[in-house]
This record gives C-alpha cells, sequence and structure tokens, in this order.
C-alpha cells in the first residue's frame, strides 16, 4: 500500500513538474524575446534604411529563442508520456 | 479661376477614385467573413447532428502521436504504415499538382503587364532567389530551389490541418529527415567548396572540438524547433476543436496554423540557407 502511495506521488509530481516546466522557460523565453525586440526597434528608429536586413536577423535569432521554449515543451511531453 | 476649379474637380475625383474601390473591398471582406462564419455553424450543426460527432479533451491525449492508418502486406511481412506518411504523400500531390497547373495553365498566359497570380508566384520565387543570392551567393542556383521546396512542404503540410489531414510535420521522423537533408546539403557544399582539407580544418581551426559540437547540434535544433512548433500548434488546434467547435477556432487558426505555417517555412528556409552559407565561407 505505501509503495502504491509513493507510486501516485511520483506520478502527481510528474505532472505538476510537466506543467511547470514549459512555464518558466516560456517566461525566460520571453523576457529574451521582449530584449531582442525592442534592441531591433531601436535600430529601426536608428537607421530605418535597414529595416530589412534588421528584420530578417531579428527573425532568425527569434527563432534561436523560441528553440530553448520548445525544448522545455519537448522535455514536459517526454515526462508526461515516459 | 476655372483652373483652379478643375483642379479641385480632379482631386475631388481622385479621392473619390480611390475611395470607393475600398468601401467595396472592406463590404466584400465583411460578407466572405459573415459567409464563412454561417458555413462554419452549418458545417458544425451537420457535424453534430447527423454524424453525432462529439470530440472530448480526452481524445486530444491521443493524437499527441501518429496512428498506424493502415497496414500493407509485401512478399509476407506486414507494413504498417502511419497518419504521417500518408499526410506527407498526400502533401507531396497537393504540391505537385500545383506546380503542374501553374507550369501548364498559367505560365504560358505570363505577360509584361502581370495579372495578380503572376505577382504572387514571381514574388514567392524572386524572394527564395534572392535571399538564398544574398546568403550563400554562387551557390544559389541550387540552393534556392531546395529550400524552397522545403519550405513549401512545410507550409502546405502544415495547411493541411485546415482540411482535418494531421500535418506531416506533427511527427518526429518527418523533422529529422528534412533536418539531415539540410546537414546532408551543409557537408556537401563544404566540402564541394572549400575542399577536403579546409573542410576539416574548421573542426580545429579557432577552438578545437566547438565545430564538431555545432555540427551535431545543428540538426537536433532544426528537428526539434520544427517538430515542437508545428506538434504545438496542432495541440492547441485539436484542444480548441474538441471545446468549442464552431467560429472561433476559425479566427484561431489564423494565429496557429496559418501563421505558424509562413513563419516556420521561412525560419527553416533561412537557417538551412544561414547553415550552408557559414560551411562554404
Amino acid at each position: 500500500m505505501s509503495f502504491l502511495n509513493a507510486f501516485l506521488l511520483v506520478v502527481d509530481s510528474s505532472i505538476a513538474l510537466a506543467a511547470a516546466i514549459p512555464v518558466l522557460v516560456g517566461l525566460a523565453a520571453a523576457i529574451a524575446m521582449g530584449l531582442a525586440i525592442s534592441k531591433a526597434v531601436e535600430g529601426i528608429a536608428r537607421q530605418p534604411e535597414a529595416e530589412g536586413k534588421i528584420r530578417s536577423t531579428l527573425l532568425v535569432g527569434l527563432a534561436f529563442i523560441e528553440t530553448t521554449a520548445i525544448y522545455g515543451l519537448f522535455i514536459s511531453l517526454l515526462i508526461l508520456v515516459l | 479661376m476655372a483652373e483652379v476649379s478643375s483642379s479641385a474637380n480632379t482631386i475631388e475625383a481622385k479621392i473619390k477614385k480611390i475611395k470607393k474601390p475600398m468601401a467595396k473591398k472592406t463590404k466584400v471582406a465583411i460578407f466572405t467573413m459573415l459567409g464563412l462564419s454561417l458555413i462554419a455553424v452549418g458545417l458544425w450543426l451537420v457535424q453534430k447532428l447527423i454524424f453525432g460527432y462529439n470530440p472530448s479533451i480526452g481524445d486530444v491525449a491521443g493524437e499527441m502521436f501518429p496512428s498506424i492508418a493502415f497496414t500493407v502486406t509485401l512478399f509476407g511481412t506486414e507494413f504498417s504504415i502511419s497518419q504521417s506518411v500518408v499526410s506527407g504523400w498526400i502533401t507531396v500531390g497537393t504540391l505537385i499538382v500545383i506546380a503542374i497547373f501553374y507550369r501548364c495553365l498559367l505560365v504560358p498566359k505570363f505577360k509584361v503587364v502581370p495579372s495578380k497570380i503572376q505577382v504572387l508566384g514571381e514574388y514567392i520565387v524572386s524572394f527564395f532567389d534572392n535571399s538564398s543570392k544574398s546568403i550563400v551567393g554562387h551557390v544559389s542556383k541550387s540552393m534556392g530551389p531546395i529550400v524552397f521546396a522545403m519550405a513549401a512542404f512545410i507550409c502546405v503540410g502544415t495547411l493541411m490541418e485546415m482540411l482535418g489531414i494531421r500535418p506531416p510535420n506533427a511527427d518526429i521522423n518527418t523533422c529529422i529527415a528534412m533536418a539531415i537533408s539540410t546537414f546532408i546539403l551543409i557537408n556537401f557544399y563544404g566540402l564541394k567548396e572549400l575542399g577536403f582539407k579546409k573542410r576539416l580544418m574548421h573542426y580545429v581551426k579557432p577552438i578545437p572540438l566547438i565545430g564538431l559540437i555545432t555540427d551535431i547540434a545543428v540538426p537536433i535544433s532544426m528537428t526539434f524547433r520544427l517538430f515542437g512548433s508545428i506538434l504545438s500548434g496542432f495541440l492547441i488546434m485539436s484542444i480548441i476543436y474538441s471545446v468549442i467547435a464552431p467560429v472561433v477556432p476559425a479566427f484561431l487558426s489564423l494565429m496557429f496554423t496559418w501563421f505558424h505555417a509562413f513563419i516556420q517555412s521561412y525560419i527553416f528556409a533561412i537557417l538551412s540557407l544561414t547553415f550552408v552559407g557559414e560551411a562554404i565561407e
């Protein structure tokens, strides 16, 4: 019986962890994206003619930042499934 | 005096000319929206009343992984074909049909003053041509079409979700295949452009072993980025479909299906170009 209780505890905590990880990772990714976008907007305001280059670089950088958030999501999916 | 009034008249006429089509456009847009939402409600009612379709959130968990569509027996052994393979081939078929239609029916009619569909095609092709030219330089003749094909596959495959077909990129195997093909392209062009010795030098030159780690990280990060974003969009949309069926998904799918499809295909294309450009430098 105690084994079953411990098992249930593990299952519940793993679900809580799976919910918590994407939230934390999303927080970090959102802060990083905000920094990147604010710098890009500053750059465009200072040099409007460089908008195209700044935009494409920004999108690639945002993709890299998004990858970290997706790693968190992936780990939470692994916790849920395995 | 007469001149002034005539010029004022022309300005007014111009304003009228500018104003009229816009009003027409907004009217058309509003009526299209209303019609589409009516169709959505009608389809939902038909689904609910005739087919008795009543999904719950519990079904969503089963959609995380592709299920087996059908099994084929060849030479005495059974092969199980997953949903992703089927939807991938549907995507490829759609792309081929669109390409043949465009080439055989629309390209011979091209004019100097382009029609709308010609502008669309020229815009897409010149976008990929120009970005590959600016990033990879002289190998853009082969890289541009390859990257265009990958982006078209991702975009159309994700938009298949609108028809209720599971997107092929919501399976990790499809994403691994695409990332590995990018990896092969990176190494092929690196070896071809720089030669064997120079290509191997980048493993040791600035800091030893960091090139190796980069080479391993590229396909993994490309795989998980594509897989994670497409799968999360797909799961969110299936949750929304199962909770609120009418009208609302039509607007939310704009964010979670269309936006994802275009942004992910763009990012995948630009990242492959960037990595190839790094390898041939």
